[in-house]
């Protein structure tokens, strides 16, 4: 995986300036409120449901 | 108007290279000219930088074959994307693989369109990840859960609102040939000794007893689920003569499960868990030895933590024989209304990808409802009747879709 973001950074590096340019001014690394939903939902399956302790 | 695939080469037995190979015959027979591009092709031979590919099918009798008719182009998939009197690309695979990613890399310079049909075996890509698909002008996806899962990523969305879905699919003789077909017409073609092999599995098999899978030998893929859920049902079922053929195939590079020591900690027997043998694990089988071997078994088991597919549960289900799987968010929606998905966990891997861990009990549960006749005749109806959705026509239909969206063909 680290492989296939390493590639991917030095792929918008190389396209800078061609004919087809990269489709994206830069790269938004940042998770997603779905995915982030998705992961602590996966990690916690209880998150939000339960209540909170006195 | 001519289509570049880049994908597997058509003469490989596996998934890939099957759904390349009919793919391109499927193109063509929509009057599409097509050149595949492919790795394991040299990357260039003495009069040209490409072959001409002919299929030969032996088994044309039983009607196991597809064959376009006519040569088809295959090329070194390093030249990909950049030949003149291509006028769009196609790119098949998970893009951001290890082979894939470099495809979408130079494919992605091209002046020319270029799509991706791509897949995923997580429920989830993350962010970073998704961005690949920033990088082709079109995507298709087989399964709504795989476009969900690159989706995911708001900018990836973003570019990819008018996604395609197109479904992998199956030739006609998925449909129209039965087991007993295939078994007897197997038989014949066999050696003596082969026969003699198979007399345990046909033993099981004629008291509805044989389970298993075929399958590559990958850590995807949950043996130990599958190794402790037929235990459990052996230990429950003692008077059975139940078997599992464990057909597993070499993935090269991947690391390999240990079968022998899960079988010794689970008290298994040698005679209870039957091999392709040695040879055939190298090489992988033919098309005529997959069906085969689908049709030796009472049932085709997938306990996986993903599949981008799952074609062999459409391939076993095409044929009526029952399956039962580990329920992934493909697998749920591809046999939807099919009552023998096993339940399952999410969970993360380091990755950030989100994968599945088979229930084993909830498996052998699955496993033993196939031991009564009437629910088995059910539910090989059933899977008959749901692997029925996926046909070759469709897939090509989607993929017509994908490559002419510029054109208008």
């Amino acid at each position: 995986m680290v492989e296939g973001v390493v590639k991917l950074v030095e792929l918008a590096e190389k396209k800078k300036g061609a004919k087809k340019p990269h489709p994206l001014e830069k790269y938004d690394a940042t998770p997603t409120p779905a995915y982030k939903e998705k992961v602590i939902k996966t990690l916690y399956p209880q998150a939000g449901t339960a209540k909170p302790k006195i | 108007m001519k289509i570049g695939l880049v994908w597997e080469c058509p003469w490989t037995p596996s998934s890939y290279g099957k759904l390349a190979l009919w793919t391109a015959y499927g193109l063509l027979k929509e009057g599409f000219s097509v050149r595949l591009y492919c790795p394991s092709m040299p990357e260039m031979s003495l009069y040209s930088r490409c072959v001409d590919y002919t299929v030969k099918c032996l088994h044309r009798s039983l009607g196991v074959c597809v064959d376009p008719g006519q040569p088809l182009e295959v090329c070194h998939s390093a030249v990909a994307c950049n030949d003149r009197d291509v006028d769009v690309y196609i790119i098949g695979g998970t893009p951001f693989g290890r082979v894939e990613s470099k495809w979408v890399e130079q494919c992605s310079h091209s002046q020319k369109p270029v799509a991706g049909y791509f897949v995923t075996e997580t429920s989830i890509v993350q962010p970073m990840l998704a961005m690949w698909l920033a990088h082709v002008d079109a995507v298709a996806f087989p399964a709504r859960a795989v476009a969900e899962a690159f989706l995911a990523h708001e900018p990836a969305r973003e570019l990819h609102k008018d996604w395609i879905l197109a479904p992998h699919g199956l030739p006609d003789y998925y449909r129209t040939l039965t087991p007993d077909q295939i078994l007897d017409y197997g038989l014949k073609a066999m050696d003596s000794g082969d026969a003699e092999r198979l007399k345990p599995a046909l033993e099981s098999r004629s008291e509805g007893s044989l389970y298993g899978t075929i399958a590559k030998d990958h850590p995807r893929k949950d043996y130990a689920a599958l190794l402790s859920a037929f235990a459990l049902l052996k230990h429950k079922h003692p008077g059975r003569k139940l078997r599992l053929f464990l057909g597993l195939i070499k993935a090269v590079g991947a690391p390999m499960w240990n079968v022998d020591a899960i079988k010794a900690t689970l008290g298994l027997a040698d005679d209870d868990i039957l091999t392709l043998e040695p040879r055939l694990q190298e090489t992988g089988i033919t098309e005529l030895g997959l069906l085969f071997a689908y049709s030796l078994l009472n049932a085709y088991i997938l306990a996986t933590l993903g599949e981008g597919f799952g074609l062999p549960l459409v391939e076993a289900g095409s044929l009526g024989i029952p399956i039962v799987a580990t329920r992934t968010p493909v697998i749920e929606e591809l046999w939807e209304g099919y009552p023998l998905l096993a339940e399952s966990k999410p969970i993360v891997v380091s990755e950030g990808f989100i994968l599945y861990g088979t229930d084993y009990a909830d498996l052998a549960s699955k496993m033993e409802v196939l031991l009564d006749e009437n629910s088995w005749e059910k539910c090989s109806k059933q899977a008959k009747a749901t692997a029925s959705r996926y046909t070759l026509d469709r897939m090509v239909e989607g993929v017509v879709k994908l490559g002419t969206r510029w054109t208008g063909w």
